[in-house]
């Protein structure tokens, strides 16, 4: 005499359809949000605040990114360590402007300005002296179109 | 007899959806660690003509080998923001003293919220409503001088130009 299969407790099993598509959905907006092209920004900076700067345009292909931080101090990618002298910023400066320039010539374009945009981003407990010398360098330098970033009311 | 030919149901076709699972998890993880909301970063534009060009009226002015006499990153304006911080070791860097600079006089300022209600009064007598100088001290914190620009743009001027600041190149004392 054998007894029946023991009785068999319902088994609950969730509903992984609706579980799943929300996980696709997420997906699929990380996907669409990423970007992989970065700016070289530094993120040690911190920008200073103001209300008037205008959003970033994004159709610029020739800038100079210019990163200072608290010290006056400029940062500049590849190098070991920041340029803290005036003189080693000015020559910095100099050898992106005669690159700039021999580029502009080659192009057919001697006796034009430089198009290249310098992008200042200053940390906002910078002298404003450190800032004044590299404006007054990219001046005398030759290029005609500077931004100084900042954060607006939102970014704060 | 007839024989019956009998025809073999379809094998089922399992999907394995564990694996592919994992790999939408991988991916989701993937981009979640790479998503990087967009700084809310702006710029102001700071336009550097030569001196030739801001003072010539006409393009047919423009003298490109004249020498050059001009100090300051400035358009010629009628009106000056002198923005003045403490002196000497003890000083943090912030605004201590706002002075308007113009033909008429000086005036000092008690703050920047009062400093935008008068170049906006200020702004409708001048000749040249579009350019303004903001002189700093070196020492004076950037943040503040971005202060003082924000206002000037808010306050209506498109162009703001700095002249060298009277410290620079003053040791601290």
């Amino acid at each position: 005499m054998s007894h029946g299969p023991a009785a068999e407790g319902s088994l609950a099993e969730p509903n992984l359809t609706p579980l799943l598509d929300v996980v696709l959905q997420l997906l699929m907006f990380f996907m669409m949000c990423v970007n992989f092209v970065t700016e070289q920004v530094n993120e040690d900076i911190r920008l200073p605040v103001a209300q008037s700067a205008r959003p970033m345009e994004k159709g610029l292909v020739d800038v100079l990114f210019l990163n200072i931080d608290s010290l006056g101090q400029l940062i500049v990618p590849g190098h070991e360590r920041p340029l803290r002298t005036q003189g080693e910023i000015n020559f910095y400066l100099r050898q992106q402007y005669t690159d700039a320039r021999r580029l502009v010539d080659l192009r057919g374009g001697a006796g034009s300005d430089v198009p290249t945009t310098v992008i200042i981003r200053a940390h906002r407990d910078a002298n404003f002296a450190a800032i004044y010398q590299v404006l007054r360098t990219c001046k005398d330098l030759g290029y005609r179109k500077l931004q100084l970033r900042a954060l607006t009311k939102g970014g704060a | 007899m007839r024989r019956r030919s009998r025809v073999d149901p379809a094998p089922d076709v399992v999907l394995p959806i564990t694996p592919m699972l994992d790999m939408a998890f991988q991916l989701l993880t993937f981009f979640i660690f790479t998503y990087r909301p967009s700084v809310l970063e702006g710029h102001m534009d700071l336009t550097l003509p030569a001196a030739a060009e801001a003072k010539a009226q006409k393009k047919e002015q423009v003298q490109p080998d004249r020498a050059t006499m001009d100090k300051e990153l400035e358009l010629p304006s009628e009106i000056t923001v002198a923005v003045r911080t403490q002196q000497g070791d003890a000083s943090d860097g912030s605004i201590n003293q706002i002075i308007v600079q113009q033909r008429a006089g000086d005036t000092v300022v008690a703050n920047p919220e009062a400093l935008r209600r008068f170049l906006e009064k200020a702004r409708q007598e001048l000749n040249n409503p579009h350019d303004i100088k903001i002189q700093a001290d070196s020492r004076l914190k950037y943040q503040y001088v971005m202060q003082i620009m924000d206002i000037c743009t808010r306050a209506g001027f498109t162009n703001v130009g700095f002249p060298p600041p009277p410290d620079l190149g003053t040791p601290p004392r």
